[in-house]
């Protein structure tokens, strides 16, 4: 389906994210557990999943989003926290999509990605 | 104290009369001239003692007691008697110069305030003695005169060691000319730099004392530039210079007669306390003293420090203000230029309602700190609230949502081999954990929403409202951020309102408003309910009230039963 890498400062979550994109067809590329490493990934490879998480401990997941607003890669939000619980600019990102770690799966990716494809 | 005012008044009669004949006989002075060189003599002696008697504490009274004498004495340095003429001549200037600028540059607390009127007051005493004495030593008789040099009688200096004429003109001309004129332009400019820096009470009060200083030194100026001019002295000089000497007595009685007045100020004060709410101390105060920058400051034994009224620590400011303490209850700052036993008398008076106010201003200053670790309790409590939150994202919301995900793909690649019970072991752990997760988020969001703190109040209140089962209309919210501990209680107020809205009033329909009001932060939630709330129905409303007065607001519920309910906070917020 194409690559993908991962951003989260939690490695077990990367860890597990990783596995579930290669099961979803993904090749993952690259993993950061920070905002400027992600950007300078997401810039190096111009992945076409950037899987990000929204609380980064440099930068929000938000303003790393509007960094590759111009860039081909999609972004899709993770979060341990509802989209309810993120407020407005969840709601008015420009990215792919928003699922809760909770609910994160092979069919939620699909469904986020297959979505606005 | 009492008997020698007494001895000084009656022996200044016939010292006066023996100077009255010297002058007359001796410097051939006309009569009146002579009565009136001895009676402003007498005038400062007779104002002296009264300003003694009526304040033995005040200087002022000596000082002018001393000039007087010095006067009186002056007068014998035209005797013909050598002896009495040479003792005399040496202590002769310091009446007319020394002393007289400085009871005039003490008036009226009696001391010399500024380091450049010590140095001058000192340098002029000095001044006043060496030069006389110093001429003693070089008279050359019978060349050498100072006095009546016209007349064939020459005086004798009984301390001739090195006669010489040249040295002794020299002498007498820079001391006449040069000392004698540069101390009175040194005088008077340090009585306009006085006037200049006076308060304006004060400038009324030393006004007409220092308006005779000025006559008096502008004469000696004055006097000097025709001693250049080699033109001499003449009677209208005298008469200035008279003048301007008997003001100086004249204008201190005046000034007495003042202090009388205010005095009686005094005792109106003693009777307005009577009727005055113990607030109103400063104000009686400044009125009985005529003074309206006088402040007052209550002493705190167990903080060690002032406080005003309101029981807010205040600094003393010395800074150009004169500072009276009355021991253990409260200091007076008040304008420099006020009589000290004005003050002092004024502070007695008021001293037990300074003691009620001190312990009113006791008490709201406890007040003012129970309410300040009050906010600062709950502003901790917040920010605990907030790491609390941040603890269960970053820690136990974190492994729960990452042991779904691997459940999840244990569930993935088990696929079709697993066994069905395993499945449903594996389906229903997923499903737990998710429960779980969802009831971590809630405990969180109650605890504090992280969208509170990450988009404030507009976004926090849009993510309740999204999240009620009831329909809540957002009419109006902060577009910038506020204070956190504003936020938070403002928010907190929306919360309790809109979930006791939701569970006990059968409302169909919840709005909120949220915006500044004069300096405030009003939010107010209103409902379609059955009204009949109470502040303290333990539907947490109370809890509400102590967060929002912890930050100096106020918290009302408007219930009646079947109208609805409107719960309005209101919060301090200057920005």
């Amino acid at each position: 389906m194409g690559r993908a890498i991962v951003v989260d400062d939690h490695p077990a979550f990367r860890a597990s994210a990783r596995r579930l994109l290669e099961l979803s067809g993904y090749e993952v590329v690259g993993e950061a557990s920070d905002g400027a490493s992600g950007l300078a990934l997401a810039r190096e490879h111009e992945p076409e999943l950037v899987l990000l998480d929204i609380t980064l401990p440099d930068m929000s997941g938000f303003d790393v989003a509007d960094e590759l607003a111009e860039s081909p890669s999609s972004v899709v939000f993770v979060s341990s926290r509802d989209q309810n619980d993120l407020g407005r600019r969840a709601r008015r990102s420009g990215a792919l999509g928003f699922i809760p770690k909770d609910r994160l799966s092979e069919e939620s990716l699909l469904a986020v990605v297959g979505s606005t494809r | 104290m009492k008997a020698l005012r007494a001895a000084l008044a009656v022996a200044a009669v016939p010292f006066g009369i023996v100077g009255y004949r010297i002058l007359v006989h001796d410097l051939h002075s006309s009569p009146q001239n002579a009565v009136a060189s001895v009676a402003v003599a007498w005038t400062f002696v007779a104002a002296g003692l009264v300003a003694w008697a009526r304040r033995p504490q005040n200087r002022v009274g000596v000082l002018m007691t001393f000039v007087g004498y010095a006067l009186l004495e002056r007068k014998l340095q035209y005797s013909h008697d050598s002896r009495l003429f040479t003792a005399a001549f040496v202590f002769g200037e310091i009446g007319l110069g020394a002393a007289l600028a400085h009871v005039v540059l003490a008036y009226p607390s009696g001391r010399l305030t500024t380091r450049v009127e010590r140095w001058f007051v000192g340098t002029a005493y000095t001044a006043a003695v060496a030069f006389p004495a110093a001429m003693l030593l070089v008279w050359d008789y019978p060349r050498s005169c100072v006095y009546d040099c016209g007349h064939a009688f020459r005086q004798h200096s009984s301390i001739p060691i090195a006669p010489n004429e040249t040295v002794f003109h020299a002498l007498d001309q820079v001391f006449k000319i040069g000392v004698y004129g540069v101390f009175a332009v040194v005088f008077i400019a340090l009585i306009a730099w006085r006037l200049w820096h006076a308060t304006p009470r004060g400038r009324r009060l030393l006004a007409p004392l220092l308006l005779a200083g000025v006559v008096a030194g502008s004469r000696a100026v004055w006097g000097s530039i025709h001693e250049i001019s080699g033109a001499g002295t003449s009677d209208p000089f005298y008469w200035w210079q008279v003048t301007g000497q008997i003001a100086i007595p004249l204008a201190l009685l005046a000034g007495l007669l003042s202090a009388r007045l205010a005095r009686g100020g005094v005792a109106d004060l003693i009777v307005e306390l009577g009727r005055t709410p113990s607030g109103g101390v400063r104000d009686a105060l400044a009125r009985a003293l005529h003074d309206p920058t006088l402040q007052v400051a209550y002493w705190l034994p167990m903080r060690q420090s002032y406080v005003d009224e309101d029981g807010r620590a205040v600094e003393l400011s010395e800074d150009g203000r004169a500072v009276m303490r009355l021991e253990d209850i409260a200091a007076i700052v008040h304008d420099p230029e006020l009589d000290p036993d004005l003050v002092e008398a004024a502070g007695a008076a008021a001293r037990l309602a300074l003691h009620n106010a001190r312990l009113q201003a006791d008490v709201r200053a406890q007040l003012g700190k129970v309410q300040e670790s009050r906010r600062r309790i709950v502003t901790a409590g917040d920010e605990q609230r907030r790491r609390i939150e941040r603890d269960l994202h970053d820690g136990a919301q974190q492994r729960l949502v990452a042991l779904a995900l691997e459940l999840r793909l244990a569930q993935r690649e088990l696929g079709a081999v697993a066994d069905p019970q395993i499945e449903r072991i594996l389906a229903s752990a997923v499903d737990e954990l998710q429960v779980a997760v969802e009831e971590l988020r809630e405990l969180a969001r109650g605890v504090h929403p992280a969208v509170l703190t990450e988009e404030g109040l507009a976004g926090a209140l849009e993510s309740l409202a999204g999240r009620t089962p009831v329909p809540v209309e957002i009419v109006s919210a902060p577009d910038d951020r506020l204070p956190p501990e504003i936020e938070a209680a403002a928010y907190f107020v929306a919360c309790e309102a809109i979930t006791n809205a939701v569970k006990h009033s059968q409302a169909t329909a919840i709005r909120v408003h949220a915006n500044r009001r004069n300096g405030r932060f009003v939010i107010e939630v209103e409902d379609d309910g059955i009204g009949g709330a109470k502040e303290n129905g333990g539907s947490g409303l109370r809890g509400l009230v102590d967060r929002v007065e912890a930050h100096g607001g106020t918290l009302r519920v408007e219930s009646e039963p079947g109208q609805g309910t409107r719960v309005v906070g209101e919060l301090p917020c200057a920005r």
